[in-house]
């Protein structure tokens, strides 16, 4: 057992008379790192939640290594969606929550579990609620490592952490996912923290996949042109310019598509230097609402 | 350094992955997993009992929690009350004791019930509990908590009754009904109470506030009908005790076997209504606090 | 890190080409496990596993059961070889190319690199 595959058709939930998911059909392999990005409000929780079991789809299918995981024990406690805050009962105590999930989840690991608490001095004797939000999310991204579900979801649990938290958190999770593989799914806002943690990335944008696709492929979508402004200007003029950024008289510019490598050539004769877009334009242009339309 | 530096194994690893899981050998020869393998394989799930006996047992222990300290105070309550009616007159004091007692008893069944897990249900499924999962460690959970108290209000009613009158050297009012009757009675009524404790907590996570109104529903009306139907037989042939006349004809003209029965329904009711808010309850993701 | 248009673990592999052609990775020494190589750049240890993959397959690493990774014997002049292959044909066919386009003559571009490379030697 190396991780869950994760399978949805057609998934729609509505709440009221919006959609939070509308017609999401996806597939991710198992035993892989998947990043979920999208902006506020996207749909990424609702659509972790139905792989949770939190709820069903209003339409559509959800289906975990072939089945439909609503109700099914094994695939439940197989399943570990956690967030920062919000679905941890806040009036129980550290070790008490601990507890909870040690017993509704045969894989814990508690000798995992403690590590990352005693490095983070989180007290286990206080109440969820009487810790620091950067404290609430330390033992949220805990319990969801140690809990070493085949389909492990961790939902934006970085917040409130600061940088050096998050980074050692990020090599916690590699360092475990080295050894004990499974299908984990990220979502996180820090694009450019998680980038290279990340072997696919979907985007959700108002409720629909608009991207899923292997992080590798991802990065030849585009190319940042760099070197001088009237010169950069010039090579990009008839291809799709979707970012500009100026640092003196150098230019960046973002532009989509693969080049055609006469062009490669002729940058590189001019002087320009081609870089991968980062992963962050991607989806800032993807998810603007300007280009919607 | 913009570029990854010396991959030598001898060069510092200060942040190697080992440190993290403590299981590797840091700077040892640990093996190196073949690409496109997948060394160090998730075990097998490990032999664990089934969730819903898992889940049933840290229910009982969150009951226990619960249930102590209220049963602790009831029976300093007794002892106080069983003390001042052995200093002469208080006889009063016993009779209000034992009868604060009885009725009490269910509604700590209810409470416990409402806090360990028609409230949790959320919390159990984020843990990997199935719904199916909660109702049945509630269920099992009721019963155990039912089976202790109606054996401990029954041993209440026949023993401390008895150290109460011979304390008083005075006659108090006791059932006339037989110990197995009383017995029986204050099962179903802690039993409903308990399993209206499951209906209670889980509506209010299905409906939030809403809930309220529901009550007269959820626990008002099964638990009332229930304590009538238990007391036609606890009370029968006895006095009005308080009773309108007409609840009093009403109780005594009930035969025990259909009481039973009857009984028997409206706990039935009460776990399938449960049942019903569980067994799909969506629990969509709240917003972060 | 990992900037450039390639593949991250083509990035890697080439890291790892260059710690070995500039001799920070010597001959028979042992590299990093994924998991190691993994953590300490916060990458994806399957794109670290893709990377040496595609180095035990040029044999440039070599995987000793249980023990782990390590530089191939011959990786450094192997590496050289290759270098000096494509630097034949990537690099110098296009200069001569396109000296050739502008008329530039055999004598005028040997003379060019005699200078320079006799520059180089000097530093």
């Amino acid at each position: 057992m190396t991780g869950l595959s994760v399978t949805t058709r057609d998934a729609t939930v509505r709440y009221g008379a919006t959609h939070a998911l509308d017609g999401v059909t996806l597939d991710l392999a198992p035993g892989r790192i998947h990043g979920l990005l999208g902006r506020n409000g996207a749909g990424k929780t609702t659509l972790l939640s139905l792989l949770a079991s939190f709820q069903r789809p209003d339409s559509g299918a959800v289906a975990l290594a072939g089945r439909d995981p609503f109700e099914d024990a094994t695939l439940m406690q197989d399943t570990c969606l956690m967030r920062a805050t919000g679905d941890l009962a806040a009036d129980l105590k550290v070790r008490d929550i601990l507890r909870l999930h040690q017993t509704g989840r045969p894989r814990f690991d508690q000798g995992l579990a403690d590590h990352l608490l005693d490095r983070f001095d989180i007290p286990r004797r206080r109440s969820l609620a009487r810790l620091s939000r950067g404290q609430q999310s330390v033992v949220a991204a805990t319990l969801g490592l140690a809990s070493r579900a085949p389909l492990t979801m961790l939902d934006e649990v970085h917040l409130g952490m600061d940088a050096p938290t998050r980074q050692e958190f990020t090599e916690a999770l590699l360092a475990d996912f080295a050894e004990h593989p499974r299908t984990i799914i990220v979502s996180s806002h820090l694009i450019q923290e998680i980038e290279h943690v990340l072997e696919t990335v979907t985007i959700l944008h108002r409720g629909r996949v608009v991207l899923s696709e292997e992080a590798d492929d991802l990065r030849t979508q585009g190319t940042t042109v760099t070197g001088r402004a009237d010169r950069v200007e010039a090579m990009t003029r008839d291809l799709r310019v979707v970012g500009r950024r100026d640092l003196g008289p150098t230019r960046e510019a973002t532009v989509l598509g693969r080049p055609h490598p006469a062009w490669v050539t002729e940058a590189d004769r001019q002087g320009l230097q081609l870089g991968a877009v980062p992963l962050q334009d991607l989806f800032i242009h993807l998810t603007s609402d300007k280009d919607a339309a | 350094m913009n570029t990854p530096t010396s991959p030598a194994r001898s060069g510092s690893l200060g942040r190697s992955s080992a440190s993290v899981t403590g299981r590797s050998t840091p700077g040892g020869s640990a093996a190196e997993p073949a690409p496109g393998t997948t060394a160090g394989d998730t075990a097998a799930t490990p032999p664990a009992a089934a969730p819903w006996v898992r889940l049933t047992r840290y229910v009982l222990r969150c009951m226990l929690g619960i249930t102590v300290g209220t049963l602790v105070v009831l029976a300093v309550a007794w002892a106080v009350a069983v003390g001042v009616a052995a200093g002469g007159r208080g006889d009063l004091l016993a009779q209000i004791t034992h009868y604060a007692t009885m009725s009490t008893v269910p509604w700590i069944a209810f409470t416990a019930l409402v806090i360990c897990v028609g409230a949790q249900v959320r919390h159990y499924v984020h843990a990997g509990f199935t719904r199916r999962a909660v109702t049945v460690a509630g269920l099992v959970g009721s019963l155990v908590v039912a089976v202790v108290f109606a054996v401990g209000a029954t041993v209440l009613d026949r023993v401390g009754l008895g150290l109460m009158e011979s304390a008083l050297g005075d006659e108090l009012f006791v059932h006339e009904a037989p110990w197995w009757a009383l017995l029986g009675a204050m099962l179903m009524v802690c039993l409903t109470g308990a399993v209206c404790g499951v209906l209670v907590g889980a509506s209010f996570v299905r409906w939030g506030g809403w809930a309220t109104v529901l009550l007269p529903l959820t626990v008002g009306l099964p638990y009332f009908v229930q304590d009538v139907l238990t007391r036609s037989v606890t009370l029968r042939g006895e006095g009005p005790g308080g009773r309108p006349s007409w609840l009093q004809d009403l109780q005594d003209a009930l035969p025990t076997a259909p009481t039973a029965v009857l009984s028997l329904l409206v706990l039935g009711l009460v776990a399938a209504g449960a049942w019903l808010v569980l067994r799909r309850l969506p629990l969509p993701p709240r917003a972060s606090a | 890190m990992f900037d450039g248009r390639d593949p991250i673990y083509l990035q890697i592999a080439e890291a790892i080409r260059g710690e070995i052609l500039t001799g920070a990775l010597q001959e028979g020494n042992q590299v990093m496990s994924t998991t190691q190589y993994a953590t300490t750049y916060r990458i994806n240890p399957a794109t670290a596993a893709k990377a040496f993959a595609e180095l035990v397959a040029e044999e440039i690493l070599v995987k000793q059961r249980g023990v782990g990774m390590f530089v191939a014997e011959g990786a450094t002049s192997r590496l050289r070889a290759a270098r000096r292959e494509a630097f034949f044909d990537e690099r110098l066919a296009p200069v001569v190319r396109e000296a050739a386009a502008l008329g530039i003559t055999a004598a005028e571009l040997t003379a060019y690199l005699h200078t320079h490379l006799d520059q180089e030697d000097d530093r």
